[in-house]
């Protein structure tokens, strides 16, 4: 007697024979080393980019990008949008909890030596990601366009500028003119919703696919 | 095979279900966000009662426009509607038909004797700075429908009706 899951499954299964495929994804066991918590900050991290993921699809409904409105769609989520605070502030937890996270990760592994041989790649990937998320919340940070992000901006983009050589093309590249303004508000929002998403998903994947090639390191 | 629920279909079952529930909230949630609200001044309809049931001389309480309380009054000029929040300190006006030296219908604040007046909504007595606010009615069908405040910008003016 087969229950309404096994028949959807098998739906599927007869036609893509799925079953061997995902025996071997999903029921690979875990070595119980790594169900320490210190081992779940990877994992924590990527529960928060997908809370992030959900709640800003929802606050991209009501934002506009715009000098003259986007101060004011942020207000009206806070103010008049059922649940716009719940979700916003949501968002603002989840992205302080998943930089926490990712740094917190980053040290569990150069701590338990998990970045040696043959792991090199994937801590590059794991760095490529660090500074991906900072950058998304370094860019989620102006959107609302009031002082506080607008200052934190303009001084927060003299970091880049000071590298040597290369800074002032960087901040150019960022402010899109003389200083921060409509072209700034719009380069931002364009990296937080559309360019920067796409990085850590594919970051993601290749993090993702290369643990699970390589196994979880063994703790010292 | 028999059709007997085995103890480990019935505890999938169950955390299904628990499951199920536990997801719906969010989800109703998630809807009710992307469900544009009302922009402050669009048309708020609210269907008051039938013309027939407030005979001449009396009036509905117990109804609400825009979250305020509110009252239908029907005299002989016709029907009027006031949002009914005292504009002192925000308590609910009430209807009443004759009130101390008043021989005629008043609205009545139990709080600090505040009176206005209802035809107008003015002020009659007590310490409330400003008019009630009346709404703008339709009658259609038999029935009577608040549609909007009749001055917007005068209720934007007064600090117990923001929100």
């Amino acid at each position: 007697m087969a229950t309404l899951g096994e028949k959807f499954f098998a739906w599927f299964d007869e036609r893509f024979n799925l079953k061997e495929d995902l025996r071997k994804i999903l029921k690979k066991p875990v070595p119980p080393y790594a169900t320490h918590p210190m081992y779940c900050l990877g994992g924590i991290s990527f529960l928060c980019y997908l809370v992030l993921v959900v709640t800003g699809i929802l606050l991209a409904r009501y934002y506009i990008p715009t000098p003259e409105e986007a101060y004011s769609s942020v207000k009206f989520i806070m103010q008049e949008v059922t649940f716009g605070s719940l979700f916003r502030s949501i968002h603002h937890w989840a992205a302080n909890m998943m930089i926490a996270a990712v740094v917190l990760h980053m040290f569990r592994v150069y701590l338990t030596g998990a970045f040696k041989k043959p792991r090199e790649l994937n801590w590059i990937a794991g760095v490529a990601l660090l500074l991906t998320t900072l950058i998304f919340g370094f860019s989620g940070y102006l959107l609302p366009w009031d002082q506080l992000s607008y200052w934190a901006t303009t001084v927060g983009l003299q970091i880049p500028a000071s590298i040597p050589v290369l800074g002032p093309a960087i901040l150019k590249i960022f402010i899109g003119g003389a200083e921060v303004g409509a072209e700034t508000l719009a380069r931002f929002y364009f990296l937080h919703v559309f360019l920067l998403p796409m990085i850590v998903f594919m970051l993601l994947g290749m993090h993702f696919f290369m643990v699970r090639r390589q196994g979880i390191s063994e703790p010292l | 095979m028999n059709k007997q629920t085995t103890r480990r279909k019935f505890l999938f079952g169950f955390i299904g279900a628990a499951f199920a529930v536990y997801i719906t909230g969010p989800l109703a949630m998630m809807l009710k966000f992307l469900w544009p609200p009302r922009k402050a001044g669009e048309e708020a309809t609210v269907v008051i009662a039938k013309a027939s049931e407030v005979p001449v001389g009396s009036a509905k309480e117990k109804w609400q426009f825009e979250k305020f309380p509110a009252i239908l009054i029907h005299n002989e000029e016709g029907f009027r509607a006031f949002a009914v929040k005292c504009t002192h300190l925000g308590c609910t006006a009430q209807w009443r038909v004759e009130y101390g030296g008043y021989k005629r219908p008043v609205l009545f604040c139990p709080c600090h004797d505040g009176i206005f007046d209802t035809k107008t909504g003015k002020v009659l007595a007590g310490p409330p700075p400003a008019a009630l606010p009346e709404i703008q009615l339709e009658e259609k069908d038999g029935k009577i429908i608040a549609v909007r405040w009749k001055d917007l910008k005068y209720v934007k003016t007064l600090d117990v009706y923001k929100t």
